[in-house]
């Protein structure tokens, strides 16, 4: 633990399941001790696919690679009247626990809010769930799909004739999880001046609905949003459009920055043909946006055709490098292994190789900002299931080797 | 008992679009003074983006732009002229925090770069939020979340396997990237409480969303497996879907189903009254139900064809995950986020009510939520400019007669 790292004085104790697991990941990375507390025998999460190799083992599971780097890990059997004491033990000197249990879950352990904080008054309790502690869904079983549909991002993705469609890489928890960590910072914050401690309750339906841009203002002005497809040109509005490029595709955006004078620019500099009803317009006229269209009926389908042919010609390096010299709005549209091999983020050193609990060592997505007095810290990878219960339980705990043993042979730890 | 944890904390916002008004619209939603500086001559595209309250546009009637910018005072002030250059310092030396999101390299030609201020105020923290960060060949890669949802996977990973790509609503990234400028920037306001140190923290909104893509990176780095688009289906749960409901009114209507354990199939298949398709053998574990997805996807969706989402989410629920796919217009009505105060309306001068999106989270103690309706353009230059930064009055003229600071946009 570097004193060098913003969150260094901080020790949490981190109870989550996977839902909320990035959150103490993050607040590993800003450098707060974060002490993963599992069942014996590991967190159940860590048994969910993909695997390292295929291979489905507690220290193979990527999802808790990812999400675990950084923690340490102690094992106890919360059920268990001699779980729930030693657990006390550990919040009665930790600066905040962090959960997403099913609501009542912690109480039903006797590790309530009320409990916690008789305990230690300046604990922060963050809770992770679907709906929040209370409310009509609260106890509603849910899943990353059902909090796209429910939280509303759902509907506005996909195509007319097929039904909405989610992120097919679950998303919504992970809102949840980073937003779950920006408050307890808020919390540890307010707990160090103040000493006052207490519970942040996060709805991961609500971080789902926080992502859906303008689409909630347009419903209280009345607007129903529809989904539409990203792939076909539109003939009549060439303003947002997925074109294939040489060697992939790419997304493009005419109405923005240079728009479409920067880009007759860069097709005059090149010697692209240029139809003679896009080069008759002036500058000003084609900077008018879509009163142009309006205007000169036929002229949006010319575009969408020029466009086609001058993307089509041209590869996803020149067409990404040559936008971004003359500000035009051009994205490549990557996949997984297109984002590995990026040289922007090699560059910037965000893939850092980990050394894993098997021998291996994998490139792992790492600086997400970059924080020159105190910079995020280069973790370890995520632990093995148990593996500081000496440490955490004889040094910090200070329970004593009989005590330990006997925890054990109960199946506490 | 509630407590503004952040009264008393200055907050410079020299942002635009979404990640950087949204970073500071949560430090204002805490109780933070945020002043918001704007120049007509780089006016917020967001400003001129609908919907426009009662459908009748105009710079300060952007529902678009308020969303981001509530529990905010409102400045106008032009930082490429000297008199505006020597405001931006007087707003470097009042704040503890700036945040800006211009492409990298504008901070620095307006003379206001983190050393620059820095010079004015040693322990300053400033924030900077960018497509791909200050450094590296793409640091000039301009742009917004709709391109960088592209760049970072997320539109490869949405839509059917047998079409184009399609993409999550919207510029997508603009609302991963904020939650990390967030905790960082509390972060390291925690530092400098303890510490008096300031510092400069370069955020990449691209990094940033790449955390989201974690597990999958991972999957291709070691594994060499491309996951992709797969509609709503799932590797390990069937079914798994969004499948169709009764059409209400002409719209269509759908619900959504997760199954991901074999109780919840047993769940499922009882709460759907146990029809004899449901007892097939090739539908009786994960692994037959994923081999014959098809067909059971044709099963599920004949049974919720003829229902409405709530009648299926409430035959369904609690044990099985459903829920109705919820338009932008039913958001409004949602028992769950009605029922936590998720909406709030604010008066505004000029627009009047208007509804604006809380805090994802209740806080026992420490209370977030918008505390005034976000600022008309320049509404808050006088005030500013004489409580909060000293001039005096003859100074503040001077300033609005050369153009420096500004009462009021453009009128479009």
């Amino acid at each position: 633990m570097s004193t060098r790292a913003a969150l260094s004085p901080y020790r949490i104790l981190d109870l989550t399941t996977e839902r909320g697991w990035l959150a103490g990941k993050i607040l590993a990375d800003l450098g707060a001790q974060v002490t993963k507390v599992e069942p014996p025998g590991g967190d159940p999460g860590r048994l969910k696919p993909p695997f390292a190799g295929g291979q489905a083992a507690p220290d193979t599971g990527l999802r808790w690679l990812a999400y675990n780097r950084g923690k340490r890990s102690i094992t106890l059997d919360l059920a268990q009247a001699g779980g729930r004491e030693l657990f006390l033990k550990l919040a009665a000197r930790a600066d905040a626990v962090l959960e997403s249990f099913n609501p009542g879950q912690m109480e039903a352990w006797g590790l309530g809010p009320a409990e916690l904080h008789a305990i230690n008054s300046r604990l922060v309790l963050t809770r992770i769930t679907p709906f929040g502690q209370t409310g009509p869904y609260a106890d509603y079983a849910a899943s990353d799909l059902i909090l796209s549909a429910i939280g509303g991002a759902a509907w506005l993705s996909g195509e007319l004739d097929r039904a909405p469609v989610r992120v097919t890489a679950p998303q919504y928890f992970l809102h949840a999880s980073a937003e779950a960590a920006a408050h307890t910072a808020v919390g540890l914050t307010h707990a160090a001046v103040t000493g006052q401690g207490q519970q942040m309750d996060v709805s991961a339906q609500s971080t789902t609905v926080r992502t859906l841009m303008n689409a909630v203002a347009f419903a209280a002005e009345g607007t129903l949003l529809r989904r539409e497809p990203l792939g076909n040109p539109e003939r009549d509005i060439p303003a947002r459009s997925l074109f294939a490029c040489a060697d992939g595709y790419v997304i493009a955006f005419f109405t923005f920055g240079p728009g479409l004078v920067g880009f007759r620019s860069w097709a005059r500099a090149q010697g692209d043909p240029i139809p003679e009803n896009f080069e008759a317009f002036s500058d000003e006229e084609l900077a008018r946006g879509q009163a142009l269209y309006a205007d000169h009926p036929g002229l949006a389908a010319t575009l969408t055709t020029f466009f086609e042919g001058f993307i089509g010609r041209r590869t996803r390096r020149e067409l990404l490098d040559e936008a971004m010299r003359r500000h035009l709005l051009i994205s490549v549209i990557n996949n997984l292994p297109d984002v590995l091999e990026d040289d922007q983020l090699a560059d910037r050193g965000y893939f850092q190789p980990v050394a894993d609990r098997r021998g291996g060592v994998a490139r792992y997505p790492t600086r997400w900002a970059h924080l020159t007095a105190t910079p995020l810290l280069d973790t370890a990878a995520a632990p093995t299931v148990g593996e500081h219960n000496e440490d955490v339980w004889l040094d910090e705990a200070e329970l004593g080797r009989t005590a330990l043993d006997r925890a054990v042979a109960e199946g506490v730890v | 008992m509630s407590v503004d944890v952040f009264a008393g904390l200055k907050v410079w916002d020299a942002s635009w679009a979404a990640v950087g008004p949204l970073t500071a619209r949560a430090l204002g939603d805490y109780g933070a003074t945020v002043i918001h500086t704007e120049s007509s001559r780089s006016i917020d595209v967001l400003r001129r983006a609908p919907p426009f309250k009662d459908g009748k546009p105009g710079i300060n009637r952007s529902r678009f732009w308020s969303e981001y910018n509530p529990s905010k005072l409102g400045v106008g002030v032009n930082f490429a002229s000297p008199e505006g250059h020597a405001v931006g310092l007087r707003l470097a030396a009042w704040a503890d925090v700036v945040i800006e999101s211009f492409s990298p390299g504008v901070m620095e030609r307006l003379g206001l770069s983190y050393p620059a201020l820095r010079a004015v105020n040693p322990s300053l923290i400033m924030v900077s939020t960018s497509m791909n960060g200050q450094t590296g060949p793409r640091r000039k890669f301009s742009g917004f979340g709709n391109l960088l949802a592209a760049m970072a996977g997320f539109v490869d990973l949405t839509g059917w396997p047998d079409r184009p790509a399609n993409t999550p609503y919207g510029a997508y990234t603009d609302f991963i990237a904020p939650r990390f400028c967030s905790v960082a920037l509390i972060a390291a306001l925690d530092h400098r409480r303890r510490t008096g140190e300031g510092q400069y923290i370069d955020v990449s909104q691209y990094e940033a969303s790449l955390q989201f893509l974690a597990p999958d990176l991972l999957d291709a780095e070691i594994n060499g497996h491309a996951r992709s688009r797969d509609g709503n289906r799932d590797p390990n749960a069937a079914p798994h879907g969004i499948f169709p409901c009764r059409d209400e009114d002409g719209l269509d209507r759908w619900v959504a189903i997760a199954v991901e354990t074999e109780a919840q199939w047993a769940a499922f298949v009882r709460r759907i009254g146990a029809p004899a398709w449901a007892g097939e053998a090739r539908f009786s574990t994960l692994e037959a139900r994923k081999a014959n997805e098809d067909a059971l996807e044709a099963n599920v969706a004949a049974w919720t064809s003829d229902q409405t989402p709530t009648e299926v989410m409430e035959r369904l629920q609690p044990e099985v995950p459903a829920a109705p796919v919820r338009t932008n217009l039913d958001l409004l009505d949602d028992p769950q986020l009605r029922h936590r105060g998720y909406l709030q309306t604010l008066d505004h001068e000029e627009v009047g009510a208007a509804v604006y999106e809380t805090s994802p989270i209740i806080a026992s103690v420490t209370q977030s939520h918008p505390r005034k309706a976000a600022p008309a353009f320049g509404a808050d230059t006088r005030a500013v400019l004489a409580d909060v930064l000293g001039y005096d009055p003859a100074e503040i003229e001077a300033l609005i007669a050369s153009g420096a600071v500004e009462l009021s946009g453009p009128p479009r």
